[in-house]
């Protein structure tokens, strides 16, 4: 009964639904909860809840869920978690606060992916799910949305630091979503009657006073220019001191920065390059593939021209091969269990030192002394070991590892200057990766 | 039990450190330094199965050490009465001469001191030295040096064989408490302490004798004691010294030297003879009236003995008077001085005893007190302590003044704790013992250290003692403590790998035959408070915690699966953090065999993921605190975290104390030091955490957060008492603080949700569940 995790999927966009109502229990707590539940199971077909977890693991019942509240239960609240052992993913929280917190409901509701909710009856039914929770628990704002768009957007934020958003909440109309409730308060503030004749897909007026506005039928094609101009339209309604023009452009901007663009890496480096993008956060990706579209990595400066190359100066080159041995062993030994494929020394453990590096952001991550004395060394070391092995190169033994060379066709390298700017910063890792060095240095094999 | 786990450990420091502190020069090349050390062994037979190995450092330190070690040629007895004038070089000289020292090396011995020659702040008077004056005008300058490695710098100024040799036999032994001797002195030193100790039992009384052999003894090196046997038995006053002065003996023996074995064979009737002899004169001498002869000869260097010889003295002659037969007891009262309170030895931290309780009871925490052993080698390395903190007192004459009274006690305290820290933050104690054992083998490894500081220290731990070695090691011996990058790059980075790693160390075969220091060394940094100590208390507290998969506390199965150092399962092959693994493994079996362990081993795995997320939590910390450290400098509109301070005043790994929580270690402590205005005086906490909070649910996300903040207050929150003294004084006495709020701060970057709705529920979820705790991510 494993949960699927909205993070086990592959980045990319889900609906995110927060509801917070305020709520305090003046009868038996299950017949205030009932409607709730009855309005989740209802209406969420496709993504219906299976698992729920408080201390354990349980399948969805109700009578679950009042043991695992019951269970997690403290002092003043209790939570617990709602789950899907099946694609779609769902990451669902349902908490409870009570006084002297300020007694309310805590739901959040992330579904992945939003293409999901593509379909008008699959998103009719998520609006009338919320409409009915809305009803029966009242609530200053509640939302639903893409993911990426509310964080392209700011949100929760929106400029203001922790302290103020925390103080303030959504105090005013920062933002028009998808699915939007706005409390009597926000009605007011706006004027009941200009709220109520928003342009949208729906406006409701709830019989709390608050009021439902969904711009369109559908939320998947948020990002659509028939999307945006709705969305543009409700908010510059709702905030007249918006232009609606400047609204507009503010949100094909942030289309823009979502339209998938088709990765063109350079060859070489497409193993690296596609395993970070796909570490970049779902509303990240497409501008970062178009940032390594354009990127392409310098030529490598660590070589000399054979003829140029640095005589040996060792007394015991034997020795020194070892030595080189033995550091390129401690890198083996640095990566082996999360790398395991240092072991066999390939361009292809280049590649996935490389990634592992740069995914521990290893440079910033790690002490500064501890990279140049220890890592430094070894990365530099296993570099020139893989050229040796791949390349049939030749180490050229020097006193200082810095000088220490290895000779591939008509080039000598210098493996550990190479770690050394390697290990500079993150981005380094990408400009000087050993992969890269070891492609080129394939090329001038000869 | 603890009381005496300490005892033994001092015991093994002690005797460097006295050593150590006594002694510091390097003579100049051409007749100095290499040559004349290797002379001084050629002349005592037994000496060549000391020579340095070379087994470490292949690639750099072996020209050098070939230079070092072996180019030496033995040079004549006529060094003995050389005379050479004073050469006015400063200690960069000094060093530079003994061996082409790096000029990375020179500089990290510290200012040097600029015409005229001064010692603690204090010039030299004007025509010093002037031979033809008392030995005590000869030898005032350097009882003003605070440290060995002044004593070092002052010598190379003045024309040392000739001014021992103007020196009466007392003064010489004083001078030789001071610091190392100059290598072309060193004989003649020697042979001055010989000359005491030939002649104090008769000149003194043999209780008095036994004082002063015992202050001879831990006042020398090896290869001086060496030589001092040496001379003794060539005069043939050797058995007849060991017989008479009993705690001489056990002196040398518990410095590893059999000095009976020295005691020629074919002299010895004539030996006996004459020690009869002696004996009777000595007996003679016990009458009343010859007593009161030789204690009024005793009595000037009665007084300018070092407390605890003093002490000890007392001991003995209250023992004489108790039981009347107690002649020979006076030996377990000097075995008191030998082993009890070897930091006394040293001149100017002997004039603060009371200094040493305050030691002991404040300046370092609780927990830290285990480490009190290393203090003895802060003596050896507190050169850079006490220069630093002259220069960091800021206002001039300040140093004048801190030479005297409490002021001083106090400066010179807080410069030995922190050296104290350095050492103790990179190795063990045994590690520790081994590197006492290292510098009190010669008077090179003694001017080296005293020169070089705690960073000469750890080189010379790293190159087993071997100062040729040591030399090219010592820029990049204590990786983080100096903030700067090594000095040299390429092969010497790559050699020094050994001393303290974290990416990559040696495989197991070759760790098992140099036995380096734990890999945990290289997590210390005490720029930001992470001492050994701290280290090994957080680590402590992260296995606490660790989820892995555990074996469970049972015996048996613990006992079955013991690792072994030899042979790793493949997965740990090679790697560095094995052997840590198998004393960690050992430590929680005894834990459990005792019934004191509250979880059982985590497995391997589990192990090194536990130090993965250990290593890079404390990469964080560090970089916060100096986050913290440039905000507290800026002015305070301008402060991202500070601003609710006049004058923020950080303290690193303070320890706190709360009811049910013991001794934690808060990572930062913000004090105000400005004017308070009558109200409680603020103070904050910050904890700072490196967790992966990327992939949880929302649920998990929300517990997780409350988690660590209730933990945070529970620690760090609320009421704390503070346990370093150094703080408690601007707190009530009770030593209760309130703190007005505690900071949770996490490290961002990829450990944080991408969804920044879901992380600001997180943070307002725990804001309202734990007031009091203020969430940041970075």
């Amino acid at each position: 009964m494993k949960a699927l995790s909205v993070h086990d999927l592959k980045p990319e966009d889900s609906l995110l639904l927060i509801f917070d109502p305020a709520f305090e229990s003046k009868a038996a707590l299950k017949s205030e909860l009932e409607p709730f539940f009855q309005a989740l199971e209802k209406y969420s077909d496709g993504w219906m809840p299976d698992v729920i977890e408080g201390k354990r693991r349980r399948k969805y019942a109700r009578a679950a869920i009042w043991k695992a509240l019951e269970e997690e239960r403290d002092e003043n609240s209790t939570s617990i978690g709602l789950y899907r052992t099946e694609w779609p993913a769902l990451d669902m929280s349902f908490g409870l606060w009570f006084p002297p917190l300020p007694p309310r409901l805590r739901v959040f509701i992330e579904i992945k992916p939003v293409s999901l909710f593509s379909e008008t009856t699959r998103c009719s039914q998520f609006v009338e799910m919320v409409r009915t929770w809305a009803s029966s628990y009242p609530v200053s704002h509640a939302m639903a949305h893409s993911t990426d768009d509310l964080n392209l957007a700011g949100s929760p934020n929106f400029g203001r630091d922790d302290e103020t958003l925390f103080r303030d909440g959504f105090d005013k109309i920062y933002m028009v979503c998808w699915l939007n409730v706005f409390g009597p308060k926000l009605v007011e503030a706006v004027g009941r009657e200009r709220m109520l004749s928003t342009p949208a897909h729906r406006v409701e007026e709830l019989p709390n006073g608050s009021v439902l506005v969904v711009t369109r039928p559908t939320v998947a094609d948020f990002a659509s220019k028939e999307a945006r101009r709705a969305q543009a339209l409700a908010h510059a309604h709702l905030r007249p001191d918006l232009d609606f023009d400047t609204v507009l452009r503010t949100l094909h901007e942030r289309s823009a920065m979502l339209a998938p663009v088709e990765p063109r890496f350079h060859p070489d480096l497409v193993p690296l390059l596609s395993r970070v993008v796909d570490r970049a956060a779902s509303h990240e990706r497409q501008r970062r593939i178009a940032e390594l579209n354009a990127w392409c990595p310098p030529e490598p400066e660590e070589w000399r021209p054979a003829g140029s190359a640095l005589p040996p100066d060792v007394d015991n080159p034997q020795r020194s091969l070892e030595h080189y041995s033995n550091l390129a062993e401690h890198l083996v030994a640095l990566l082996h269990s999360e790398v395991p494929s240092v072991f066999k020394a390939t361009p292809e453990s280049l590649t996935d030192a490389d990634f592992y590096f740069w995914r521990e952001e290893f440079p910033k991550s790690r002490l500064r002394e501890a990279i140049d004395e220890h890592a430094v060394p070894a990365i530099g070391a296993y570099l020139g070991e893989v050229l040796v092995r791949n390349l049939g190169g030749r180490w050229i033994p020097r006193q200082r590892l810095e000088e220490a060379q290895v000779l591939v066709g008509n080039r000598v390298w210098f493996p550990f200057v190479r770690a050394r700017n390697y290990m500079r910063s993150r981005q380094s890792l990408l400009d000087c990766s050993l992969t890269w060095l070891y492609r080129v240095a394939e090329r001038h094999r000869g | 039990m603890r009381a005496e786990a300490w005892a033994s450990r001092w015991a093994a420091l002690l005797g460097a450190v006295l050593l150590s502190t006594g002694c510091v020069t390097l003579g100049p090349r051409q007749g100095g330094g290499a040559a004349q050390a290797a002379h001084a062994l050629s002349t005592l037979p037994e000496v060549g199965a000391t020579a340095p190995s070379l087994e470490a450092s292949p690639l750099v330190a072996s020209t050098e050490a070939d230079k070092h070690a072996f180019s030496a040629e033995p040079g004549g007895q006529e060094r003995l009465h050389r005379r050479r004038s004073a050469r006015g070089l400063g200690p960069d000289a000094a060093l530079a001469s003994a061996g082409e020292a790096p000029a990375s090396e020179v500089a990290s011995t510290g200012p040097v001191p600029e015409e005229p020659p001064s010692c603690g702040g204090q010039a030299v008077p004007p025509g010093w030295p002037d031979f033809s004056s008392s030995p005590e005008e000869l030898l005032a300058p350097f009882l003003t040096c605070t440290s060995p490695g002044e004593v070092l710098a002052l010598q190379q100024r003045v024309d040392m064989p000739r001014l021992l040799e103007a020196l009466d036999d007392w003064s010489a032994v004083r001078l030789g408490t001071l610091g190392p001797p100059r290598e072309d002195a060193a004989r003649l030193l020697n042979d001055k302490r010989t000359s005491l100790l030939e002649k104090a039992a008769g000149a003194y009384g043999r209780r008095n004798a036994q004082v002063l052999s015992v202050l001879i003894v831990d006042s020398a090196y090896d290869d001086d004691l060496r030589e001092i046997l040496f001379l003794l038995a060539q005069d043939k006053r050797l058995e007849e010294a060991l017989k008479l002065l009993p705690a001489f003996q056990a002196a040398l023996e518990k410095r590893g030297l059999k000095p009976a074995a020295r005691v020629e064979r074919g002299s010895r009737l004539e030996q006996m003879a004459r020690g009869l002899r002696r004996l009777g004169e000595d007996t003679l001498s016990s009458s009343p009236a010859a007593l009161d002869g030789q204690e009024f000869a005793f009595h000037p260097i009665r007084g300018q003995l070092p407390p605890e010889y003093q002490e000890a003295l007392e001991k003995a002659e209250k023992e004489w008077v108790l039981n009347a037969s107690a002649d020979d007891m006076a030996v377990s009262a000097f075995d008191h001085v030998t082993f009890g309170v070897p930091l006394g030895s040293y001149h100017f931290v002997a004039t603060s005893l009371h200094g040493v309780g305050l030691l002991w009871n404040g300046e370092m925490e609780e927990g830290t007190r285990e480490a009190a052993p290393v203090l003895v080698l802060a003596l050896v390395g507190g050169y850079k302590g006490v220069r630093y903190l002259a220069k960091g007192e800021g206002a001039a004459g300040v140093r004048l003044r801190l030479r005297t009274g409490a002021e001083a006690a106090q400066a010179r305290l807080r410069a030995l704790t922190e050296t104290a820290r350095q050492l103790q933050g990179v190795m063990n104690l045994q590690g520790l013992r081994d590197l006492a054992g290292y510098i009190r083998a010669s008077r090179e490894a003694g001017r080296f250290v005293a020169a070089g500081g705690a960073d000469a220290a750890l080189a010379l731990y790293e190159a087993r003692g071997n100062v040729a070695s040591a030399r090219p090691l010592m820029s990049k011996a204590r990786p983080g403590a100096s903030g700067s990058p090594p000095a040299k790059s390429g092969a010497g980075a790559g050699e020094a790998a050994g001393a303290a790693d974290e990416a990559a160390r040696l495989s197991p075969r070759t760790a098992a035959a140099r036995e380096r220091p734990g890999t945990l060394a290289s997590l210390v940094d005490e720029g930001v408070g992470h001492t050994r100590e701290v280290v090994e208390a957080k680590l402590a507290a992260a296995e606490l915690e660790a989820t892995g998969p555990r074996l469970p506390k049972d015996v048996a199965i613990l006992e079955k699966h013991r690792p072994s150092l030899d042979a790793p399962p493949p997965e740990a092959r090679g790697n560095p953090r094995w052997r840590e693994y198998m004393e960690y493994y050992n430590e929680r079996f005894r834990e459990v065999e005792q019934g004191k362990a509250s979880k059982g081993t985590l497995k391997w795995e589990g192990y090194e993921k536990l130090r993965g997320w250990f290593a890079r939590g404390l990469a964080f910390e560090r970089d916060m605190v100096k986050l913290l450290q440039e905000d507290a400098l800026k002015p305070r509109a301008e402060r991202l975290f500070l601003g609710d301070f006049d004058r923020p005043r950080l303290e690193t790994q303070v320890g706190v104390r709360k009811p049910g929580t013991g001794l934690r270690f808060a990572d930062v402590l913000v004090i105000e030091e400005g004017g308070i205005g009558g109200g409680p005086r603020r103070v904050e906490a910050f904890s700072f955490k490196s967790r992966d909070l990327s992939g949880l649910s929302e649920r998990a996300l929300n517990t997780q957060m409350i988690e660590d903040a209730r933990e945070a207050l529970q620690k760090y929150g609320e009421t704390l008492d503070i346990r370093r003294d150094s703080l408690q004084s601007l707190f009530p006495e009770d030593g209760k603080v309130p703190v007005q709020r505690v900071r949770l701060v996490y490290e961002g970057g990829k450990l944080k949700p991408t969804d920044l709705n879901r992380l600001k529920r997180a943070v307002e979820a725990t804001k309202g569940k734990v007031p009091g705790v203020e969430v940041l991510v970075e």
